[in-house]
C-alpha cells in the first residue's frame, strides 16, 4: 500500500515521457529511410554519401539529434547530476563504439567485434539508449527521494 | 571538469548498476556472435510462425533451412502458396531478449526470485511477439508487398520495442 502512489508517479513519468520518445523515434525513422535511399545507395553507384567521413557526419547528427530531444525533457525533469550523466553515458559509448569501427576497419577482423559494433550502433542511433537512460534516471532518482 | 566531477558523486547502488552494465557489455561480446544460439532462435521462430502463419491464413505452410557456410548461420523460409518470408539471424529476437534480460539483471538492489520472473515471462512474451510479427508479415506480404518494408521496420519495431519498455516499466514500477 505504501508503494502505490510512487507507482502512479513513475508511470506518470512515463507518459510525460512519452511525446519526447515519439519525437526521437521519428527521427530514428527519418535517419533509417535516409540512410536506405541515399547512403545505401550511394555505396553502390559512388554517389556523395560513398565518402565515409560523411555517413559518419550523417549518423552522428542522427544519434546527437535524438540526444538533444530527450536531454531538454531530463534537464526539465531530473535534478541533479543525471543530465550530465546522460551526455557522459552517451559519449562513452559512442567512443567504444568509435574505437571498435576503427580497429574492425583497420587493424584486424574479429567477428564479435562486428557484432558488438552493429548492436551498439544500434541502441545510440535509436531512441533504445534514452529509454535505458530514463528508466535508470528515474529508478534512482525515485530512491534517492525516499532516502 | 564538470562531466569528471559528477562522476565520484554516483552512488553505491549506481556504481554497481554501471558495473553490472560493463559486464553485460562484455558478455554481449563473448556470444552476441554465437551462431549456435542464433540457429537455435531463428529455428524455434520459423517452426512457430509456420504453425501461426497456417492457422491465420488456413493452409499449411512450407519451412526449409539455407546453411551460410561462411558464417554457420541457417537461416529458414517459411512459405504458403501465395507468399513467402526469409527469416535471418537478424530477425530471430536474440538481440532483444539479451538487451531485455542483461537491463532487468543490471538492478543491483532487485531479489534475484523477481529477476528470474521478469526474465522468463518477458523472453516469453517477446518470443510471442516475435512469432505473431513474422506471422503477420507474411500475410502483409501476400496481400499487399509495397507495405512490407514499412511495418517490417517500423511498426513492428515500434511495436517489439514497446512492449519490452512496458515490461521493464511494470518490473521497476513493481518492485519490493
Amino acid at each position: 500500500m505504501v508503494d502505490l502512489p510512487q507507482e502512479k508517479s513513475l508511470t506518470q513519468k512515463f507518459l510525460s515521457y512519452f511525446p519526447w520518445f515519439a519525437a526521437s523515434w521519428l527521427i530514428y525513422v527519418a535517419y533509417y529511410y535516409f540512410n536506405q535511399n541515399f547512403i545505401l545507395q550511394s555505396l553502390w553507384n559512388n554517389g556523395f554519401f560513398r565518402s565515409g567521413p560523411i555517413r559518419f557526419a550523417v549518423r552522428e547528427v542522427a544519434v546527437y539529434s535524438i540526444a538533444f530531444v530527450n536531454y531538454l525533457h531530463i534537464k526539465n525533469t531530473l535534478k541533479g547530476t543525471y543530465p550530465v550523466q546522460f551526455w557522459v553515458f552517451l559519449a562513452t559509448l559512442d567512443i567504444v563504439c568509435l574505437l571498435l569501427g576503427f580497429f574492425r576497419e583497420f587493424a584486424f577482423e574479429v567477428s564479435s567485434f562486428k557484432a558488438i559494433y552493429n548492436n551498439i550502433i544500434g541502441i545510440i542511433a535509436s531512441p533504445l539508449y534514452s529509454v535505458f537512460f530514463f528508466l535508470y534516471a528515474n529508478y534512482f532518482a525515485d530512491k534517492e527521494s525516499q532516502s | 571538469m564538470a562531466l569528471l566531477k559528477s562522476l565520484p558523486q554516483l552512488s553505491r547502488e549506481q556504481k554497481l548498476f554501471l558495473r553490472n552494465a560493463i559486464i553485460a557489455i562484455l558478455g554481449w561480446i563473448f556470444i552476441a556472435d554465437h551462431y549456435e544460439v542464433h540457429n537455435f532462435f531463428t529455428r524455434i521462430l520459423a517452426s512457430a510462425s509456420g504453425r501461426v502463419s497456417a492457422f491465420i491464413s488456413g493452409e499449411p505452410s512450407k519451412i526449409y533451412g539455407e546453411h551460410y557456410a561462411a558464417t554457420n548461420y541457417i537461416c529458414y523460409n517459411v512459405k504458403d502458396s501465395v507468399g513467402r518470408i526469409f527469416i535471418g539471424w537478424p530477425c530471430n529476437g536474440w538481440d532483444i531478449f539479451y538487451l531485455y534480460v542483461a537491463f532487468i539483471l543490471v538492478f543491483p538492489d532487485i531479489p534475484w526470485k523477481r529477476k528470474a520472473l521478469y526474465s522468463s515471462i518477458g523472453v516469453v512474451i517477446l518470443f510471442g511477439t516475435n512469432v505473431l510479427r513474422v506471422s503477420l508479415l507474411l500475410q502483409i506480404i501476400t496481400w499487399d508487398p509495397k507495405s512490407f518494408e514499412f511495418f517490417h521496420k517500423t511498426v513492428f519495431q515500434i511495436a517489439v520495442y514497446l512492449i519490452m519498455f512496458t515490461l521493464w516499466l511494470i518490473y521497476l514500477k513493481r518492485r519490493a
